[in-house]
């Protein structure tokens, strides 16, 4: 359960057009924002919590509320809590190694 | 193009200014606290509604003036459109003045959490863009070792060419050091940047050479670095949000590691398994109940004791007073006006100190914001979010504060729906009323009126609620917002922490008490006892057949005085002009089966909701503080002007139960919901609708107490 994400792993994020929802991910699992799509305020509110684009998050809680992990630089976090329709609306791409999510739970 | 520090732009004045900043939750506060104590006080920010705590922190600068320093509100960086970055980007910019002095501050303590060091960075770049002099203080240092985090606070210093502090505002650590910051700080003669050289854009360049490497942290006092830092120069500064980003993750890269990989692990596992039990929707939500309930229970019985001392308190002065004046006027004014109306309301200081010091540690240990989580479910049918939980929980001791913490919900039209609702919900300023009406209705019998007690609780949060859901498709239109909240570390709350906040809260409370609340009770005082009147020939009779038997039977010279003097009192309350006023006002309470007694109590009562028992007394026994048992006799037997009817029947009893709980009967409630909803018309809006809503829901009580045989 790294609190930042190694190089080999970040290295072999999936192509952009694979982009899923946030809520697809399970606890555990690593995955790199792609985009919001979300109305101005509740990305402005996101981005500013340090959910934005190509940050890197772990999935600690998917449920109604989903709480994600925000890996900063130098191993710094902290823990967000989303709603399920606001995550459902953050895509990222899952980090995988070999194909295989990388589960780090 | 000048900086904002630049001496020949703003000449220095005799005190220097600087101003506290950081993101939300990053212990900005307990910063403040840390080095202003009690040695504070609450100002405005010019054109805002928004407190501004300016308070000494005993530093003077080698030039002899003194410092003052300025709480800003957290923000996650300046660019945001919220009401909190605005202010904080006008009071940078010296646009908006704090107590009528409008100048850039001379310096910017920027509050950082150690352990979210790139998010952090975001807003200490943007103000160190703006070429102000700057001091970053590295807290929670202590958890940033638990996690395993190596911060160089040394090469960050450089990287952003200002002093950085690694420290603890829980337990002091690097206290010192941060005021000796601030002083060297201010001693500089030259700006640290312009406003056209941001701080170095990419941590490689390292501008100055790395001092020696610090850790701080918890134990080992922290080294002050970097004293007054040199000019840095980029050409390729950071200018949009994403720059930003990805100058403050660079900057985080290069001055932290996880030297313990493992440690960070651990305490991610530790939290993740706490969250598991706190957000579960079973388990979670019973956990929920039980900290609520012990919450209120705790308040209840503890607050107990000290109001029960503040009572006697109050009274005994009010005797003294009474006896050290001559009868007249004045002694009237001081004892009925002055002590007793603010007695009334300083009687409920414990509730509100002891509700702010459990809610203070509640948020330390870093529940409150799970607990917002698991209401968010319930609360979004009716427009709201779980943003709107800490202030509806704050208006059961007092809605004045909870409305203040309506500031805290994102959403304007979600806000404004909490500051309308928020006022139903049962404050301690009912519970006197709820004591002697469930009393009445229930004699004898605890269980029943404990149900009654909390049915009143429910019903209030459920008008309030519905208020809300009715506001969110009128006035305030729009679905509730998905909610998205930072979660803080759990940790072990502080104690000085909480007890500064109770202190600063009942400080708060007791001004309003010495203001608004006193001006209110001289306001009324003035009604109920003018016009003066002669006193009733059956009073003066029996006056005068008490001072024939005073000799031979006492006791029944007193008892004739005694109903002398309530018959004076009566008559008194009758010709008042409150009294007349209540004569008028009658016809629209006669539905709701009051007469002329209980509109004089509701009237009176308009302005503070707990003044109805004392009116009561007053004009049905013609005392203030009669015994419980006393009070209860008399105003269970008590009778209409015609002298046969009762005043509390059962029906009117539960008709009145009903008003108290809708009614908004506070003007200091009213006045705040008028600053902070944005004008008078949402305050006029707030009366009017719980007004009616009061008098309907009375009507609709009433008439059910009567068809099940309570008339």
């Amino acid at each position: 359960m790294p609190t930042s994400v190694p190089a080999h792993i970040a290295d072999q994020t999936s192509p952009e057009d694979d982009c899923v929802p946030l809520t697809e991910l399970k606890p555990g699992e690593l995955g790199r924002v792609r985009g919001l799509r979300l109305s101005e305020e509740d990305a402005a509110t996101v981005r500013a919590m340090g959910v934005h684009d190509t940050c890197d998050l772990r999935i600690c809680r998917s449920a109604r509320i989903c709480v994600v992990q925000v890996l900063g630089g130098g191993g710094t976090a902290c823990r967000i809590a989303l709603d399920r329709d606001l995550a459902r609306d953050v895509l990222v791409t899952p980090m995988t190694i070999g194909g295989r999510p990388v589960d780090v739970g | 193009m000048s900086s904002p520090n630049d001496p020949a732009v703003a000449p220095a004045p005799s005190v220097a200014r600087v101003v506290l900043l950081g993101n939300p939750n990053v212990g900005k506060t307990t910063w403040f606290n840390r080095l202003c104590g009690e040695r504070h006080h609450t100002a405005n920010f010019s054109g805002t509604t928004q407190d501004a705590r300016v308070g000494d922190p005993g530093l003077t600068t080698p030039r002899g003036r003194s410092v003052e320093l300025v709480d800003l509100p957290g923000t996650y960086a300046l660019d945001l459109d919220q009401s909190e970055a605005t202010i904080c980007r006008e009071v940078l910019a010296g646009t908006t003045a704090v107590e009528d002095r409008a100048a850039p501050p001379d310096a910017v303590v920027i509050v950082v959490d150690a352990t979210n060091l790139e998010r952090n960075l975001v807003l200490v770049g943007e103000v160190l863009a703006g070429g102000h002099r700057g001091i970053v203080i590295l807290n929670m240092m202590d958890e940033a070792r638990r996690r395993g985090l190596d911060i160089d606070a040394g090469r960050l210093a450089s990287m952003l060419a200002c002093s950085v502090v690694p420290a603890c505002g829980r337990d002091g650590t690097g206290l010192d050091d941060v005021r000796t910051a601030i002083v060297d700080v201010l001693a500089a003669d030259v700006p640290v940047a312009t406003a056209t050289e941001p701080p170095t854009s990419a941590p490689t360049s390292d501008p100055a050479p790395s001092p020696a490497r610090h850790d701080g942290g918890v134990g080992h006092p922290a080294p002050r670095i970097g004293s007054v830092p040199p000019r840095p120069t980029a050409p390729d500064a950071p200018s949009t949000a994403d720059d930003w980003r990805t100058w403050a993750r660079a900057v985080a890269d290069a001055a932290c590691t996880t030297g313990e990989p493992d440690r960070a692990e651990a305490s991610d596992r530790r939290t993740d398994r706490i969250d598991a039990v706190m957000l579960h929707p079973v388990l979670g939500l019973l956990i929920f109940v039980a900290v609520m309930t012990g919450l209120f229970a705790v308040i209840f019985r503890l607050a107990s004791f000290p109001m029960d001392w503040i009572d006697m308190i109050v009274g005994g002065f009010g005797s003294i007073v009474a006896s050290a004046m001559p009868d007249g006027l004045l002694q009237d004014l001081m004892v009925d006006g002055v002590i007793a109306g603010v007695g009334a309301t300083v009687v409920f200081l414990p509730q509100i100190c002891l509700l702010f010091f459990l809610l203070s540690l509640l948020e330390d240990t870093g529940y409150l914001s799970r607990a917002s989580l698991l209401v968010d479910r319930w609360l979004r049918p009716f427009g709201l979010s779980g943003h709107a939980f800490i202030p509806l929980l704050s208006a059961h001791a007092c809605a004045i504060p909870a409305i203040a913490a309506c500031r805290g919900i994102p959403d304007a039209r979600a806000r404004l729906a909490t500051v309308l609702a928020a006022p139903f919900m049962s404050c301690t300023a009912r519970i006197p009323v709820y004591v002697l009406l469930t009393g009445l209705l229930f004699p004898d019998q605890p269980t029943l009126q404990a149900v009654a007690f909390t049915g009143c609780y429910v019903l209030g949060a459920g008008a309030g609620l519905l208020s809300a859901m009715i506001a969110r498709r009128t006035v305030a239109r729009g679905t509730a917002r998905r909610i998205s909240l930072e979660l803080p570390s759990y940790r072990l709350p502080s104690l000085r922490a909480a007890l500064l906040t109770m202190w600063d809260r009942g400080l708060g409370f007791l001004r309003k008490a010495g203001t608004v609340i006193l001006l209110i009770s001289i306001v009324l005082w003035w009604l109920s006892a003018f016009p003066r009147t002669e006193p009733p020939t059956a009073a003066v009779d029996l006056r005068a057949d008490a001072a024939a038997v005073v000799e031979v039977d006492p006791d029944r010279a007193a008892e004739l005085e005694s109903e002398a003097d309530r018959l004076e009192s009566v008559h008194a309350s009758q010709r008042s002009a409150l009294g007349r006023l209540g004569a008028t006002v009658q016809p629209i309470f006669e539905p709701l089966g009051y007469d002329r007694t209980l509109t004089v109590g509701v009237l009176a009562s308009f302005a503070a909701r707990e003044v109805f028992v004392t009116t009561m007394a007053v004009q049905l026994m013609g005392e203030e503080e009669p015994g419980e048992a006393q009070l209860f006799d008399t105003l269970g037997s008590a009778t209409r002007d015609d002298g046969t009817t009762p005043i509390f029947t059962p029906a009117t009893s539960w008709s009145l139960l009903v008003f108290y709980v809708f009614a908004m009967q506070c003007l200091p409630t009213l006045v705040v919901t008028a600053r902070e909803a944005g004008g008078v018309r949402w305050a006029l809006l707030q009366l009017g609708w719980m007004s009616a809503f009061a008098w309907i829901g009375a009507f609709i009580a009433r008439q059910i107490a009567l068809a099940a045989g309570g008339g």
